[in-house]
């Protein structure tokens, strides 16, 4: 027997989803009590990796072809069921939104006892526990509905540890968190490692794991192309880093000024702006200007205003005092609704029509062909013409969403959290979209918790609510100017 | 000083939806089905959802000046269609109301916690759990597909058919997701499920149940002794 060292373990695995090769001949152990960081651009694998230690794959995902075996806590994964699996491996993923069952968060949290038959006063206890060792009081008891999405994440991970599962395993957890709950995810990050537990988590924001990482396995096209321990990977250059198309190492702080001071002679004013949602104040008197070419960046915690101030500005929610001026004239809610464009986080929910051209006919229906076309050349999806929407490659259908916004002749454009999930090479890529669509006249707010992706594609910030407070290592300036492309 | 009372028991909340259910195939006039309406409406006054309370009696209210002052005046093609589906929709009232009752009353880990209770096929109960988390989690997700169709300015009747892809695209997503993170979290296990939600039945929730019987027998005898 192997005894408990290796905790999991994967012998010449190779993986196929949709008879496409995801992994080559993986060979990786992963010791008893250690934290493995998996790390790599889009699409290397990293995702997959995780799944075979989960048992998602071969259990869950369809059309799934392993080759290979991976065991973990001396069990097979492909011979034992999921919930068998669930009892050594517990799993946090990306989306917050929908890894709870129940509207009571305490009950959550005791969710997966309630699964294996925990006595209840067993229960009682672990829940107490949790919220104890994750010092997260302000969590119990509450309506899960009510929490913002970095309390359900955090809540996600609260009901995994009440579990207490010997192995760890996190798909991105942190894509859709402020800079406030990605300190308090690293917090409880260090108190499972402290408990010995074994971490295996796929990021592409690598500076919150700073310091806690043991190990960092870098994966490019589905082989594992470098192993680095915490030091060698602490101490690759900025352009070794850049090369690998990963993201910065040490946390940012923002770095372009904040627009505090109304501009006179701005193309578009918003004048002591407030909001409400459901009766309750959201945005409180404010203001800000804009001009022709500003790439305008809106931050704050979760649950802050961010999408109120957005969904206000485009006309979607009625504003409950002020006025929003462009060019002299106030635009009513109707004029925002035509004049603002949105590219959603999920582009999914807006795509509409059954091939790329339709989606810029949808958009305007007086554009010629010729018009079409130049667009969708120099957004890159001329080739793409005739597929459907919904078969386009996520950074297309972003890039189709673009489009469609130009083509229905907006003058503003919002971009909700672009670069959520991408790595350093799809960041700059919408950042040079952003900045040519800036010169091109445009006006843009970019909501965004990614300071590395806002110093880079924005010219200034407001800040919505308090402002965060990060607690990643913080990084030099000389780092970051280095490592601007 | 006034106590509070507490959230109806699930178990209460069913015995009540059935009463609801057993008086409507028992009821042979109008009268008894407004008896029985206003009895939900007061308890769903005592148990503070006076949103419901206020929206309830107005379209009881509504639907009956209509039948009794508006069709008559009507066309023969309106009285066809509209008095039958009010008529319907009424007579489901009670239904409505108890039902309104025990989801605001009773939270899903209460539900479950009494389906276990109940000694229901665990199957059954993953089913209907899953199912009830489903749509909560949809429903965020139509505002967004709707927002983006209203700034594309897709006009309304083209609205359903331009949507229905996203919609069908956001809830097939949504349900893999929900389903994956029950999975990995051990909703299959074939043991014994415990619940950590203690249900406690209250006298007040048998005072309620009592009464409530009593008062739906007596509407029915009633309409069968006249």
């Amino acid at each position: 027997m192997d005894g408990v060292s290796d905790m999991i373990k994967f012998q010449n695995v190779s993986v196929e989803i949709k008879c496409k090769k995801i992994l080559s001949n993986i060979n990786l152990t992963v010791n008893d009590g250690e934290f493995v960081l998996l790390c790599g651009e889009s699409g290397c694998g990293k995702t997959t990796l995780t799944r075979l230690v989960n048992g998602m794959i071969p259990h869950f995902v369809k059309d799934v072809k392993v080759d290979g075996t991976v065991t973990v806590n001396n069990i097979d994964i492909a011979e034992s069921p999921m919930y068998k699996i669930a009892e050594s491996v517990g799993s946090v993923f990306q989306n917050p939104k929908t890894q709870f069952f129940n509207t009571d968060s305490s009950a959550e949290i005791a969710f997966g006892l309630e699964n294996i038959g925990a006595d209840r006063d067993y229960m009682c206890k672990r829940v107490a526990q949790t919220i104890s060792d994750l010092e997260i009081e302000n969590l119990a008891d509450r309506n899960v509905f009510s929490m913002s999405g970095g309390e359900k994440q955090l809540l996600a991970f609260a009901s995994v540890y009440a579990m207490n599962p010997q192995i760890y395993v996190l798909d991105e957890p942190s894509a859709n968190l402020d800079h406030e709950a990605i300190g308090k995810l690293r917090k409880i990050l260090e108190t499972v490692k402290k408990g010995g537990h074994t971490v295996l988590i796929a990021e592409h924001r690598l500076s919150f794991l700073y310091g806690l990482a043991d190990r960092i396995v870098y994966l490019k096209d589905g082989c594992i192309e470098k192993y680095f321990t915490a030091a060698e990977f602490a101490a690759i250059s900025e352009s070794e880093r850049i090369a690998m198309g990963l993201r910065s190492i040490c946390s940012e702080e923002i770095d372009i000024p904040e627009r505090v001071i109304m501009q006179p002679d701005s193309s578009l004013a918003v004048h002591h702006l407030s909001v409400k949602r459901k009766k309750q104040p959201v945005i409180h008197d404010l203001s800000l200007s804009a001009n022709v070419g500003d790439i305008i960046g809106i931050v704050g915690k979760n649950g802050s205003g961010k999408s109120t101030l957005c969904s206000s500005l485009c006309g979607l929610l009625p504003t409950a005092d002020g006025e929003v001026i462009f060019r002299s004239r106030k635009l009513s809610r109707r004029a925002r609704n035509k004049q603002f464009g949105v590219v959603m986080q999920d582009v999914n929910h807006q795509l509409f029509s059954d091939s790329v051209k339709n989606e810029c006919l949808s958009a305007n229906p007086n554009a010629t062909d010729q018009e079409i076309e130049d667009l969708l050349n120099s957004f890159d999806l001329l080739d793409c013409i005739d597929r459907h929407p919904l078969t386009l490659s996520g950074g297309q259908r972003q890039r189709l969403a673009i489009c469609q916004a130009i083509m229905g002749k907006k003058k503003f454009l919002i971009f909700d959290e672009p670069t959520s999930g991408l790595d350093f090479r799809h960041m700059c890529r919408v950042t040079e979209w952003l900045k040519q669509l800036a010169q091109k006249g445009y006006i843009l707010f970019v909501v965004t918790h990614d300071y590395e992706f806002l110093n880079r594609a924005c010219n200034c910030y407001i800040q919505i609510g308090k402002p965060d407070e990060p607690t990643e290592r913080k990084s030099r300036s000389s780092e970051r100017s280095a490592s601007i492309s | 000083m006034t106590r509070r009372i507490s959230a109806l028991d699930p178990r209460a909340g069913i015995w009540l939806l059935l009463l609801a259910n057993i008086g409507m195939f028992c009821e042979k006039y109008a009268w008894q089905n407004t008896a029985l309406s206003v009895m939900f409406l007061l308890l769903l006054l005592l148990y503070r959802q006076y949103s419901a309370v206020w929206k309830g009696a107005l379209l009881i209210v509504v639907f009956r000046l209509l039948l009794k002052f508006v069709f008559p005046l009507c066309p023969h093609i309106i009285n066809m269609v509209f008095p039958v589906l009010i008529n319907y929709t009424l007579r489901m009232m009670p239904c409505i109301l108890a039902g309104i009752l025990l989801v605001r009353n009773a939270s899903m880990q209460k539900m479950i916690a009494v389906m276990r209770a109940l000694h229901l096929p665990q199957g059954f109960i993953t089913a209907i759990s899953t199912t009830l988390r489903y749509f909560p989690a949809v429903k965020d997700e139509f505002g967004h597909i709707r927002a983006a169709a209203k700034l594309q300015n897709i006009p309304l009747s083209e609205r359903l058919e331009s949507t229905i892809v996203p919609i069908m695209m956001s809830a097939v997503n949504t349900s893999d997701e929900i389903a994956a993170a029950a999975v990995v979290r051990g909703i299959e296990n074939p043991c014994k499920k415990t619940s950590y939600i203690r249900l406690r039945i209250t006298a007040f929730d048998w005072l309620i149940m009592a009464l409530a019987t009593v008062y739906t027998a007596v509407t029915v005898w009633m309409g069968y002794r006249i």
